[in-house]
């Protein structure tokens, strides 16, 4: 019960520190709310010294150069900077919602290597509605999220990861693994039907 | 309209991750469109996504980055790419994505071929099959994965109608057929460009009268 009472107190403003891990979520979609409000440039540094680093890790495990990986963190940060009215706390949280910018930016970026016009541009999001229940849900949500993750089979975590981070076609985690194409599927879905199934009981 | 068939989990994992080859992305987001389902199961894969990047390992900027964004915060926006119209008749999800000519394969089957930019393994196409039209397929490798844009067919014992996804993997012996008064159109994306040219086309009876 206190606990969510500082958590109202805190989302989706600056958060007092009361809960650790989590409440790392909900400074960080404060910051973009304060971007998007009030364009606050410390609030924004504070997201870039948090997400660029890892933006670009995640760019250099899919393959990107290092000048590459860099580039794209910088136009993930930026499309940041200029989308932050759409985060919307209540469909994703700020690190889901940073990893679906420099996905898409990725896949832009793999258009515009061919010099052909980019196709679709990555999704916008309805109007936000940031109320602060919702950013807490999500948050929960994350919570929830972590945990099914950790209770996951060692095995079904690491396919799942390495369908995120490898960047390979099922076919070619088969192939690297020496496990059966229909093994490796079977073996993902399973994954994918417990995370669910965890995020579901919390509605 | 709520689809009876949907993509696998395994496919809006991948779809989440962005590591579906465009053609395959093409078919699963016509479906997404439209399945509010399928949008809430990628929305959950995508928070792996957001979940693995908080727990990554950082690789640290170049030490001039932050100064280098900071001075890129006050330029103007690009202006927005004008968005693509689709071809009339097809559906939003496919805008910007170029479209061959109709070419008839037999009697009551034509296809056409969608230009996917990005130039991955698979191929995306259209398929227009009039009612009672059977496809046989043989020796295809890779998944196929078809959505239906209209008018119906059926695979065995299954009905595919608008708004459906049908996916079949290597070792499926299928023979699609067009059902219903309606012509079947269908997005079709499969690897290998190649393949298309191995399938087999047969026309059957008109089920009327058979
Ligand atoms: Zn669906």
């Amino acid at each position: 019960m206190h606990e969510g009472f500082f958590l109202r107190l805190a989302a989706p403003g600056v958060a007092l520190n009361m809960s650790g891990e989590a409440t790392q979520a909900t400074l960080l979609a404060g910051h973009i709310r304060l971007v998007a409000d009030l364009r606050d440039r410390r609030a924004f540094a504070a997201l870039f010294e948090h997400f660029a680093p890892r933006v670009k890790s995640y760019m250099l495990r899919l393959g990107a150069t290092a000048a590459q990986a860099e580039d794209l963190a910088q136009e993930t940060m930026l499309t940041l900077w200029r989308k932050a009215e759409s985060f919307d706390p209540a469909r994703a949280g700020a690190a889901t919602w940073v990893f679906t910018i420099a996905r898409n930016l990725r896949i832009d970026a793999i258009r515009r290597e061919r010099l052909i016009e980019p196709g679709e541009p990555p999704e916008d999001a309805e109007a936000p509605d940031m109320a602060a229940d919702a950013a807490m849900a999500v948050e929960q949500e994350e919570g929830r999220m972590r945990a099914a993750l950790a209770a996951l089979p060692e095995e079904q975590a690491m396919l799942l990861r390495m369908s995120f981070y490898e960047d390979y076609a099922h076919g070619d985690i088969s192939a690297r693994l020496g496990m059966p194409l229909g093994t490796v599927k079977s073996k993902l879905r399973r994954a994918m039907l417990r995370l669910r199934e965890a995020l579901e009981d919390l509605r | 309209m709520s689809a009876s068939h949907h993509p696998s989990d395994e496919t809006l994992l991948a779809h989440a991750t962005g590591g579906l080859d465009e053609a395959y992305r093409a078919v699963v987001a016509t479906h997404l469109a439209g399945c509010a389902a399928c949008r809430a199961t990628v929305r959950v894969a995508e928070q792996v996504g957001g979940d693995l990047l908080a727990s990554i390992e950082r690789v640290p900027m170049r030490a001039d980055a932050l100064e280098r964004a900071m001075a890129r915060l006050d330029e103007p926006a690009p202006p927005p790419v004008p968005r693509p119209v689709a071809t009339a008749g097809l559906p939003d999800t496919l805008a910007g994505y170029g479209m061959g000519r109709w070419r008839p394969m037999a009697r009551g089957l034509a296809v056409a071929t969608l230009l996917t930019p990005e130039g991955g393994r698979a191929g995306l196409h259209l398929l227009r099959i009039a009612p009672g039209m059977h496809l046989a397929q043989h020796g295809h490798r890779g998944l196929e994965m078809t959505s239906v844009l209209q008018g119906a067919f059926r695979d065995g014992e299954q009905v595919y109608r608008a708004g459906d996804v049908a996916e079949t993997s290597d070792d499926d012996d299928h023979a699609p057929m067009a059902i219903g008064d309606e012509v079947c159109v269908c997005l079709i994306a499969l690897s290998g460009r190649l393949r298309f040219r191995h399938w087999v086309f047969r026309l059957l009876q008109p089920l009327i009268g058979f």
